[in-house]
C-alpha cells in the first residue's frame, strides 16, 4: 500500500510539474519528434488485436487491470 | 493541494468505492488546472475485421471481431464494435464439475470520442451474452497532453453489471440461486512521458473492485475426497501497477519493456513482464518479436485437495501458483499507403502466439479418485488474421 501511495504522490508532483510550477521547460523540440511519432512507437497499435490479446490473459489469469482491456464476460471455459 | 494527497492516500489505503470516487474527483480537478498546452489528436477513421483463434488446455474458441471508427464534424470520433467467442471443451477444473462442452459469447460496443479545447474525452459502451454469463459495461475516460506535448495524462472510470446463471437453469450457491450479480468498478489513472527524441516511457495504475457473486457456479473443489460446491468471498479489490519503455532505434526499429505488479484482497499477487522488437522489413512489411513472463501466487483460500471444509474454498487454476510464458510473432504487410479506392490505406495483419503454463498445486485431474497427479501443464496456441482499411 505504501508503494502505491508513493507512486500516486510521485505522479501529482510530475503534474504540478507539468504545469510550471517547476522551472522546467519541455526538453524535446516539436522538430526532434519524427522519432515519436513513428507508428511502431505506440503503446496501443493495432486497438483489435490489443483487445484480444488482453482478453486471452486476463481470462486464464488471476491478475487484470493496468492494461487496455475493457468490457466484461469470460468467453472461456 | 494537501488535502487532494490525502484523499489520493486513502483511496490506495481502502477499497471503499466512495472515497476512490473523491479520489477520481481530486484528480480531476489537478488536471483541469492544467489545461495550457496543445491538444490531443482524435484516432483515426478505420475499419478493420479479424478473425481469432485460442486453442490450449482442452478448450478451442474462435470467432470473428470487427471494429469501425469515423470522424464526425472534426471534433468527434464514433466507434462500434463486435466480437465473437465460440467455445468448445472445458479445462479440467471445470469437467470435474461437469459443465457443459460448448457455448459462445456475443459482444457489442459503442464508443464515442469527442476533442474538447485540449482534452480527449471518451465515452464507451459494451454488452457482451453467453447462456450463462450476461456483463454489460458503461466507461469514461479523459486524457491530455502537457508540457508541450511531451507528458499525457489519462484517466478513467468503468462501471460493470454482471449476471451469472447456470445455462441448465440449475440453482446454485448457499442461497440455491437460478441467477445471481456482480457489481465492478475500475479506477484508472496514467501517465505517460518523452524523455528523449527516441525514448518514451508510461505509468498506469488501476484498481478494481468487485462485489457480488465471484465463484464459477459449475467448480467444484475436492473436500474429504467428495466434491463440494466452491464458495468464493463476496467481494474483491486488485490494484495493478505497470511501467512500460519504448525505445526507437535509428534502424527503423524499435524495442519495448513493460512490467506490471499485482496485488489484491484474496492475496494473489502476480509479477508480468513483457519484452518486444519491432522492426521494418523492407518498405510493406512490419514484423514483432516478443515475449511475456507471468508468475502468480495462489489465493489465500485456494486447495487442490482441502483436508477440512473452510469457510472460502477455491480450486480454480487461475487462483492458484503458476507461472505462464508467451512468445508471439506479428506481421503487418501494407497492402497500399496512397489514395486507392477512396481509400487512404490497407493492412494485412497475421499474429500466432505460442504459451505454456506450468502450475505449481494443482494436479488437473477431472478423475477424482486420482486428485494427488502430478501437477498439470498445459501448451496453447493463438492465432489472429486480420485486415484493416484507412479511409
Amino acid at each position: 500500500m505504501r508503494l502505491i501511495r508513493l507512486c500516486v504522490v510521485s505522479i501529482l508532483f510530475m503534474l504540478l510539474g507539468a504545469c510550471g510550477h517547476f522551472p522546467l521547460e519541455p526538453w524535446v523540440a516539436p522538430y526532434e519528434r519524427e522519432y515519436l511519432a513513428d507508428e511502431i512507437m505506440s503503446f496501443s497499435r493495432d486497438p483489435l488485436a490489443n483487445k484480444y490479446r488482453q482478453h486471452v490473459y486476463d481470462t486464464r489469469e488471476g491478475a487484470r487491470g493496468a492494461g487496455i482491456a475493457s468490457g466484461g464476460g469470460c468467453g472461456c471455459n | 493541494m494537501v488535502p487532494v494527497l490525502r484523499q489520493g492516500g486513502a483511496v490506495a489505503a481502502t477499497s471503499h468505492r466512495l472515497s476512490a470516487m473523491k479520489y477520481l474527483a481530486a484528480i480531476v480537478v489537478v488536471v483541469c488546472c492544467m489545461m495550457q498546452s496543445r491538444a490531443a489528436v482524435l484516432p483515426e477513421d478505420e475499419a478493420e475485421i479479424m478473425y481469432h483463434l485460442y486453442d490450449g488446455g482442452g478448450v478451442e474458441v474462435d470467432g470473428p471481431a470487427l471494429l469501425v471508427r469515423k470522424g464526425l464534424f472534426d471534433t468527434m470520433s464514433v466507434s462500434v464494435g463486435y466480437y465473437r467467442d465460440s467455445i468448445s471443451g472445458a479445462s479440467p477444473d471445470v469437467i470435474l464439475g461437469g459443465s457443459k462442452y460448448s457455448d459462445s459469447r456475443d459482444e457489442l460496443s459503442a464508443g464515442i470520442e469527442y476533442l474538447y479545447g485540449n482534452s480527449l474525452m471518451n465515452l464507451g459502451f459494451a454488452s457482451s451474452d453467453e447462456s450463462d454469463y450476461e456483463a454489460d459495461t458503461i466507461s469514461l475516460g479523459v486524457s491530455h497532453e502537457v508540457f508541450g506535448g511531451l507528458t499525457t495524462v489519462s484517466m478513467g472510470y468503468v462501471s460493470g453489471s454482471d449476471t451469472v446463471s447456470r445455462s441448465d437453469n440449475a440453482s446454485f450457491g448457499d442461497d440455491n440461486l437460478t441467477e445471481a450479480d456482480i457489481d465492478r468498478n475500475q479506477y484508472q489513472l496514467g501517465l505517460s512521458q518523452v524523455l528523449t527524441p527516441t525514448l518514451i516511457v508510461s505509468v498506469n495504475y488501476e484498481a478494481i473492485t468487485d462485489d457480488g457473486f465471484l465463484n464459477n457456479p459449475y467448480r467444484s473443489v475436492i473436500l474429504q475426497g467428495g466434491l463440494v460446491a466452491e464458495r468464493y468471498p463476496g467481494t474483491r479489490t486488485s490494484q495493478a501497477l505497470a511501467l512500460q519503455a519504448k525505445k526507437h532505434w535509428l534502424n527503423r526499429s524499435a524495442s519495448h519493456f513493460g512490467y506490471r505488479f499485482f496485488t489484491d484482497t484474496w492475496e494473489i499477487q502476480a509479477h508480468t513482464i513483457d519484452l518486444g522488437y519491432t522492426s521494418y522489413v523492407g518498405s510493406r512489411l512490419l514484423a514483432d518479436i516478443y515475449y511475456r513472463f507471468y508468475d502468480q501466487s495462489a489465493a489465500s483460500f485456494y486447495s487442490n485437495n482441502f483436508e477440512q471444509e473452510l469457510n472460502f474454498m477455491a480450486r480454480d487454476k487461475e487462483l492458484s501458483s503458476y507461472t505462464s510464458n508467451t512468445l508471439g510473432v506479428k506481421f503487418t504487410y501494407r497492402l497500399f499507403e496512397e489514395s486507392k479506392y477512396g481509400l487512404h490505406g490497407g493492412d494485412l495483419g497475421f499474429i500466432y502466439e505460442y504459451m505454456k503454463y506450468d502450475y505449481d498445486d494443482y494436479s488437473g485431474v477431472t478423475d477424482i479418485s486420482n486428485f494427488n497427479a502430478s501437477p498439470y501443464s498445459f501448451d496453447a496456441s493463438t492465432l489472429q488474421l486480420y485486415f484493416s482499411v484507412r479511409y
